[in-house]
């Protein structure tokens, strides 16, 4: 049988930074990465030497990446590894930062997402499709909020009081690439893509970098971090999609297996992180991990469950719809998130009382990565 | 590239799918990489004709696509043909098309410059169709 992340030795996420995700400007995506690295170092108390090994995530820059930027943070020589798996490119990377730390090879790891928007090159399957062309992501996700719509009832009203929620997060977030609250009137009105979905209900992809360190105990000692600091990574886990299942599938079994973990209930999660690239995300995925029964998200929507102070918070980061989706950051920029909502210290959308975190990506594929954070 | 359509019987288009001689899988389109499944592989994937009949289980109006060489608005099905693969094809050209509602496999002419090509898309089916 399959091992887990808790049969191995504690470990956690020490400390965290950005750079903020933004638009593609002139800035290199060295600039984004050590922005991002020496905020974490900072947050941590720690130097680079420290740092024992290097996780990065990162699906748009192309080979090799890594060593021209950390040259820059001094001598090198430690082994370091890019990490690609679509959207969880960066969840990806934490959760192999993670188990080579709790295995003892490191006492302190670095998880770096880094990106900046690029054509992406796919090499052919030699598969043949009948209407690839036609169906980009958008495409797919307007499918499934139509098969959401036909089995339990929704208005576009309440799909985009989806992104009127996270907007509103996203405002009361120095990271987030939109830092402005929208009103229904406005996601509603902006450019229609397909369906019902308009251009505000969509992330936006552009760049920044997110980093997190994670240590042991050991190294939270050798190096003298504030215990304070500390958050354990409760549990990780991973899948695929299979001939059979779907996104909202996938979903439900890596959030079931990292739940069951962690030993938590769903319903003892308090800040949940998830991949809403567009709307209808947000209900399938709070659904399909438990938090909710299936068809019950709009009406909780309604009373405020899933906003900060609600009964779970649902990406007071603002999502990946305000937060913003640059590939590689975006599973690092999630469990920064969650490290901040469990220490207490995440200021103006702070959910009181935050001491159980869920992040949950899906990439394409379909990969599905969760992770557990609890505050000791 | 191989092609999708199997146009040797009457009737609508017919979709080049395969099945799995191991498991008994059925899956479009064809190919010999291996089955989702059960991995079997090789000769012990067998070319089958797919009726190019369905159900829509989805269908959305794209009202923005990038790509020049389909301009929107256009709609988007995702069907379950009747031999049980699910696909994701084009709807003609203003077919009135809804979930559970039955469509089939139409060849609608496509101008590609100068040229003409012929196009698979899925429209209602015609009463009598699927006999």
């Amino acid at each position: 049988m399959a091992g887990q992340l808790g049969d191995l030795q504690p470990v956690y996420v020490v400390g965290v930074g950005w750079h903020r995700y933004q638009p593609l400007s002139e800035t290199s995506y060295v600039e984004l990465g050590l922005t991002a690295v020496r905020a974490a170092l900072a947050d941590a108390g720690i130097e680079w030497a420290g740092v024992d090994e290097s996780f990065i995530g990162t699906g748009l820059l192309g080979m090799a990446v890594g060593r021209p930027m950390l040259r820059h943070l001094g001598a090198l020589g430690r082994p370091l590894v890019h990490v690609e798996n679509a959207s969880a490119s960066g969840s990806a990377a934490f959760r192999l930062g993670c188990v080579n730390v709790a295995a003892g090879l490191s006492d302190v790891a670095l998880v770096l997402g880094v990106d900046k928007p690029a054509k992406v090159y796919r090499a052919p399957t030699g598969v043949p499709g009948l209407a690839e062309d036609a169906i980009v992501p958008f495409t797919h996700f307007s499918l499934l909020t139509e098969e959401y719509v036909s089995r339990y009832g929704a208005s576009a009203e309440d799909i985009a009081m989806v992104a009127v929620k996270n907007h509103g997060n996203g405002a009361r977030n120095p990271h987030a690439h939109r830092q402005r609250a929208r009103t229904l009137e406005e996601v509603l009105g902006g450019k229609q893509v397909a369906g019902s979905l308009t251009s505000l209900q969509c992330c936006p992809v552009g760049e920044g970098a997110a980093a997190v360190l994670v240590a042991s105990e050991l190294g939270i000692r050798r190096l003298g971090i504030d215990p304070a600091k500390a958050v354990r990574v409760a549990s990780s886990a991973a899948v695929t999609e299979t001939v059979a299942s779907s996104d909202q599938q996938v979903t439900a079994d890596v959030i079931g297996r990292a739940l069951s973990d962690a030993q938590v209930p769903a319903s003892g999660v308090d800040v949940f992180e998830l991949h809403d690239a567009f709307t209808i995300e947000e209900p399938q995925y709070v659904e399909a991990a438990g938090i909710c029964p299936p068809g019950k998200y709009f009406p909780l929507l309604k009373q405020g469950a899933f906003d900060i102070g609600g009964q779970c918070a649902v990406s007071p980061s603002g999502g990946l719809i305000a937060m913003g989706h640059p590939i590689g950051p975006t599973g690092v920029g999630q469990i920064g998130e969650l490290a901040l909502q469990l220490r207490g210290a995440a200021g103006p959308r702070q959910h009181p009382g935050a001491r159980v975190g869920l992040a949950h990506l899906v990439g394409l594929g379909a990969v599905g990565y969760a992770h557990v954070l609890v505050r000791p | 590239m191989t092609s999708v359509l199997d146009r040797s019987a009457e009737g609508p288009p017919g979709l080049v799918g395969g099945t799995c001689g191991g498991c008994g899988f059925v899956f479009f389109p064809y190919q010999r990489y291996g089955c989702e499944r059960c991995g079997r592989y090789g000769d012990e994937l067998r070319v089958r004709r797919l009726a190019g009949r369905g159900t829509v289980l989805a269908a959305t109006v794209v009202k923005l696509h990038a790509d020049p060489r389909r301009t929107a608005p256009f709609t988007v099905l995702r069907l379950r043909l009747d031999d049980g693969p699910v696909v994701r094809a084009v709807a003609a050209d203003g077919a009135q098309v809804a979930v559970g509602g039955r469509v089939e496999a139409v060849l609608v002419p496509i101008p590609e410059g100068a040229d003409e090509l012929l196009g698979l898309r899925f429209a209602p089916e015609l009463p009598g169709g699927g006999v």
